[in-house]
């Protein structure tokens, strides 16, 4: 399989220069290739694990807790304005 | 009683001089710091308290555990900067029970790496105590390098997502020590992979970690997935051992450390076939997957490095922003994630991977049905040099794990104690146990510090 290095870097929101594109692209292939082990295993029927520890849903009252303050909030940003973040455009 | 306990009892009363003490301990670290590059930060000004189950007691954290006012960079220049609003959980009760912190310590960027050589841009390399030019293991290599090197009361408070506290002690020939998934929690700890992330433990040894588990493991709400209920430490049944066979190729004298250690113990042999074989396959996919999301909130808006904004769209800001600070493990892992997570390959890599990360678990169960205590070797080899590291493909450096991984998919409590030694260098052995009992793991830990020759 031909992996799509330079598409993946994009959804991933990574510029790669032309040497890192290569050098990826040949990691890829190796490490992939070594995940084909998981083809000889049949999981029909197995639910998947997303924690290795069996846990209720904790859930907490519905009310309000401590948290940063909105001065807190904004300390290590120099973008900021009238105590909000700015972020770049979104749309063009 | 342990060497830390015995110190405690001495600074609660006054016998030693607590302020000496800690200026002390902080002039040798930046001493040790030179020759060794163990810590990114260092806390010149570490207070110091009489009272608490931990006064005195000198902590080092790694750099991925947030303590407040601190710098915490989890070993990347993405963060250099951040200084913490908060204490980690597990910090803040160290804290609370007359802890001193001493400092930060170096690790992979972010927990990406298995001999702490992938450090951010700009960091520097921590040297193995025993050789320096070979590596302290990875990810957490400075907290394991200052544990060993230490000459004072010392605890490393560490984290193991596949193997970062095992890993670098054995290579550095110290105590390593996991508890279960959620026995701490994981609140302030700056997440590479969330269902696989365990706050832990390194000391010189094995008496010195209950003491600190105590303090630092509990429910804690700010986390979702604390265990609930009390820890249980003391057990005093007997153990029955089994030491597992793998097919990965093992150095002869790490092997026959580890056989002696087994034989002392009467250890069984026993196979976990779906571990060994499929293992590092379904770490990697889970936990590149669980690290391409925790990443993507590292975007240069809120904190950490960040760039000129003006003139440029979203994509070209988040993607300046990254592609110049993560290093190439970083971006490496962050890439197999995204391409794992796809459309069309989510359910043939990561619901497969989690799947198998069952069979796992499974497998486990069933041995500790007849075991108390399961072992291996920690690592294939000890510590390698760097001239060795520069020539391997990543791939290979992710084989290194293969023994690590399984116990960290299971989310099982384990540990790296010292077994022996090869040409100089330390040899490492796994112990493992079922979920929750900590209590039968230390047990026998101690049985191999006091029993088992090195």
């Amino acid at each position: 399989m031909k992996v799509p290095i330079k598409s993946i870097s994009e959804l991933a929101k990574l510029n790669l220069s032309e040497p890192e594109l290569k050098r990826f692209s040949k990691d890829f292939d190796e490490i992939l290739t070594a995940f084909r082990v998981l083809d000889r295993i049949n999981v029909d029927g197995v639910r998947p694990s997303f924690r290795p520890v069996e846990q209720r849903n904790p859930l907490r009252e519905d009310k309000v807790e401590k948290s940063l303050r909105q001065e807190e909030a904004l300390l290590f940003t120099d973008h900021k304005e009238n105590g909000f973040f700015i972020g770049p455009k979104t749309v063009e | 009683m342990s060497g830390l306990k015995k110190h405690v009892l001495r600074v609660n009363s006054g016998q030693i001089d607590a302020a000496s003490y800690v200026n002390d301990a902080v002039k040798r670290c930046e001493e040790i710091n030179k020759e060794y590059g163990y810590f990114n930060t260092i806390c010149t000004d570490a207070g110091f308290s009489k009272k608490g189950k931990l006064a005195g007691v000198l902590v080092s954290v790694k750099d991925n555990i947030c303590v407040k006012g601190v710098e915490s960079t989890a070993g990347s220049r993405m963060l250099k900067g951040y200084r913490p609003l908060f204490d980690a959980t597990a910090v803040g009760r160290l804290k609370s029970e007359g802890a001193v912190i001493l400092g930060k310590t170096s690790c992979d960027a972010f927990g990406f790496g298995s001999f702490n050589t992938n450090v951010g841009i700009g960091f520097d390399v921590p040297k193995n105590p025993f050789d320096k030019k070979r590596a302290t293991g990875g990810s957490s290599g400075g907290g394991a390098g200052i544990t060993a090197k230490a000459d004072f009361v010392h605890v490393a408070i560490v984290e193991s997502t596949g193997g970062s506290i095992e890993n670098p002690a054995s290579f550095c020939g110290v105590v390593g020590f996991c508890p279960t998934y959620g026995r701490v929690s994981r609140n302030g700890l700056i997440s590479y992979a969330n269902s696989l992330d365990k706050i832990g433990i390194m000391t010189k040894s094995v008496a010195d970690i209950a003491p600190v588990l105590e303090v630092i493991s509990g429910f804690d709400p700010r986390d979702a997935t604390s265990l609930q209920g009390e820890i249980d430490l003391d057990y005093r049944g007997d153990l029955r051992v089994g030491i597992v066979g793998q097919s990965a190729s093992v150095d002869p004298l790490v092997s026959r450390c580890v056989q002696r250690a087994a034989a002392r113990f009467g250890a069984d042999e026993v196979s976990m076939p779906l571990a060994d074989k499929f293992g590092i396959a379904a770490y990697y996919i889970i936990s590149t997957c669980e690290a391409s999301t925790n990443l993507a909130c590292l975007s240069g808006l809120r904190y950490g490095q960040d760039g000129e904004m003006k003139g440029r769209s979203f994509s070209d800001y988040f993607s300046d922003v990254r592609s110049r600070n993560f290093n190439e493990e970083s971006k490496r892992r962050i890439m197999l994630g995204t391409f794992a997570r796809m459309a069309g390959h989510r359910d043939a890599y990561y619901i497969k991977a989690s799947k198998i990360r069952t069979l796992i678990i499974e497998e486990y169960r069933k041995l500790f049905e007849t075991y108390d205590i399961l072992i291996s070797p920690t690592m294939p080899d000890v510590a390698p040099r760097f001239s060795d590291i520069e020539k391997m493909t990543p791939l290979e450096n992710y084989m290194m794990d293969v023994f690590t991984v399984g116990p960290n998919l299971a989310g099982i409590p384990h540990a790296s104690i010292p077994v022996g030694m090869k040409k100089g260098m330390p040899v490492g052995m796994m112990a493992m146990a079922n979920h929750n009992e900590e209590g039968k793991l230390l047990k026998f830990l101690s049985s191999v510090e006091n029993e088992v020759c090195i």
